[in-house]
């Protein structure tokens, strides 16, 4: 029987640390990844003679540039990695460095997503759809968006609320890509991409980078750390798409196992941080989560229900949608946000009393994960 | 690259799709990797044509596009094809097919028909999906070309 992640010795998140999220610019990636590393090591007050190995988690910017990047805090030496897996390179770069953590292979180890937006390459397989050149993500998505309204009768101003909140939450996060509050007309009265979606319902793909550490207890110990700052990892799970499932049944079985690993119900998670590169997305994986019941996501955002201070605050950071989604640093951004949720460090973002919090995404092939923290 | 197109059907051109000998699941493309269901390849993966026909899940209308080589806008459906696959393509515009080829949208009844493209295009380039031709409709197309027939005369 595979074991799961709670099986092993106990593994916390201590420190996190951004580089802000922004449009491509003449900043070199080493700037990005350092100026984040740098924050973390900061966060945690450890030097990083501290840190026993590193997980780099990024889609796009090519092979072996951890090295080039990391030897600039001290070239000492220690194990590196890293991870590619579309939108959730940076989740699973995460879950590689708790696992490790966890197993005792290391007491500290350094998560970093870092990323430049460039032309993706994947290579063919030889095996070719009916309409590859004309599918592109945010079709993908127009089709589930048409899907969901045409299932539930939402209206097209409904499913932009979703983007309205998730600005909203942005313009009070000072490393969000896009920190700057919208109105319904606004985000309506965007560009148009496809049948309803404007610009500002998707997500922008630009450069930044996000960094935790994660540490045993052991680690936390030696080193020193505060543990008023130690939110437990309590579980981590990752699917894949089977021959049949889609992204919404992908999110709901890796979100179920996640729940189930951590012993915790739908019900109590009070942050959720998800992957919103679209509007609709929301709705779904919130459905998904099991966080409200199919169909009934629109009624509850308009009561106020996935604000922060609602029953569930989902995408406190801004999301995707408007924290933004530089690849390598999505999913470890995420794990920041919830981290500085779950101490009550979020500032003008804190959800009141946050003790739960969820971490979900989907990447391209398709690959799902989800993370539960927990404050101990 | 082997044709994914098969012409030679009478009706709608087909689709070269697959189905594993093992299991019974129904693919498309064609591909001899393997089964994405049960995991057999090769030669237990036989060719199948499957008919150019299915029913729209869900339509949009693409506004923006980077390829220069599909000028905006061109509406985009998901459809299950009736062997079983679900599949994405293009839907017709009416200018290709018709007047009479009216909008897909969810629940349309839809079949494939190839629209002219230059020599040394992609052929899926011309493969698009119109809505499914009533005995009806035909009819009334025969109906109008012997007008229009009778009238140059």
């Amino acid at each position: 029987m595979a074991g799961q992640l709670g099986d092993l010795r106990p593994v916390y998140v201590v420190a996190v640390g951004w580089h802000r999220y922004q449009p491509l610019s003449e900043t070199s990636y080493v700037e990005l990844g350092l100026t984040a590393v740098r924050a973390a090591l900061a966060d945690a007050g450890i030097e990083w003679a501290g840190v026993d190995e590193s997980f780099i988690g990024t889609g796009l910017l090519g092979m072996a540039v951890g090295r080039p990047m990391l030897k600039h805090l001290g070239a000492l030496g220690r194990p590196l990695v890293h991870v590619e897996n579309a939108s959730a390179s940076g989740s699973a770069a995460f879950r590689l460095g708790c696992v490790n953590v966890a197993a005792g292979l290391s007491d500290v180890a350094l998560v970093l997503g870092v990323d430049k937006p460039r032309k993706v390459y994947r290579a063919p397989t030889g095996a070719r759809g009916l309409a590859d050149d004309a599918v592109v993500p945010f079709t993908h998505f127009s089709l589930l968006t048409e899907e969901y309204v045409g299932r539930y009768g939402v209206s097209v101003e409904d499913v932009a609320l979703v983007a309205v909140k998730n600005h909203g939450n942005g313009a009070d996060n000072p490393h969000a890509h896009r920190q700057q509050a919208r109105t319904l007309e606004e985000v309506l009265g965007g560009k148009k991409v496809a049948g309803s979606l404007t610009s500002l319902q998707c997500c922008p793909v630009g450069e930044g980078a996000a960094a935790v550490i994660v540490a045993s207890e052991e680690g936390i110990g030696r080193l020193g750390i505060d543990p008023g700052n130690a939110v437990r990892v309590a579980s981590s799970a990752a699917v894949t798409e089977t021959a049949t499932s889609s992204d919404q049944q992908v999110t709901s079985d890796v979100i179920a196992q996640a729940l189930a690993q951590a012993q915790t119900p739908a019900s109590a998670v009070d942050v959720f941080e998800l992957h919103d590169a679209f509007a609709i997305e929301e709705a779904q994986y919130v459905e998904a989560a099991g966080i409200c019941p199919p169909g009934k996501y629109f009624p509850l955002l308009m009561q106020g229900a996935f604000d922060i201070g609602g029953q569930c605050a989902v995408s406190p950071s801004g999301g995707l949608i408007a924290m933004g989604h530089p690849i390598g640093p999505t999913g470890v951004g995420q794990i920041g946000e919830l981290a500085l949720q779950l101490r009550g460090a979020a500032g003008a973002r804190q959800h009141p009393g946050a003790r739960v919090g969820l971490a979900h995404l989907v990447g391209l092939g398709a690959v799902g994960y989800a993370h539960v923290l927990v404050r101990p | 690259m082997t044709s994914v197109i098969d012409r030679s059907t009478g009706g709608p051109p087909g689709l070269v799709g697959g189905t594993c000998s093992g299991c019974g699941f129904v693919f498309f493309p064609y591909q001899r990797y393997g089964c994405e269901r049960c995991g057999r390849y090769g030669a237990d993966l036989v060719v199948r044509v499957l008919a150019g026909r299915g029913t729209v899940l869900a339509a949009t209308v693409v506004h923006l596009h980077a390829d220069a080589r599909r000028s905006v806008p061109f509406t985009v459906a998901e459809l299950r094809l009736d062997d079983g696959p679900v599949v994405r393509a293009v839907a017709a515009d009416a200018s290709a097919v018709g007047a009479d080829a009216g909008a897909v949208a969810a629940g349309t009844r839809v079949e494939a028909v190839l629209v002219p493209i230059a020599e040394g295009e992609d052929e899926l380039l011309g493969l698009r999906f119109r809505p499914e031709r009533t005995e009806r409709t035909e009819r009334t197309e025969r109906t109008e070309r012997t007008g229009r027939t009778g009238g140059a005369a």
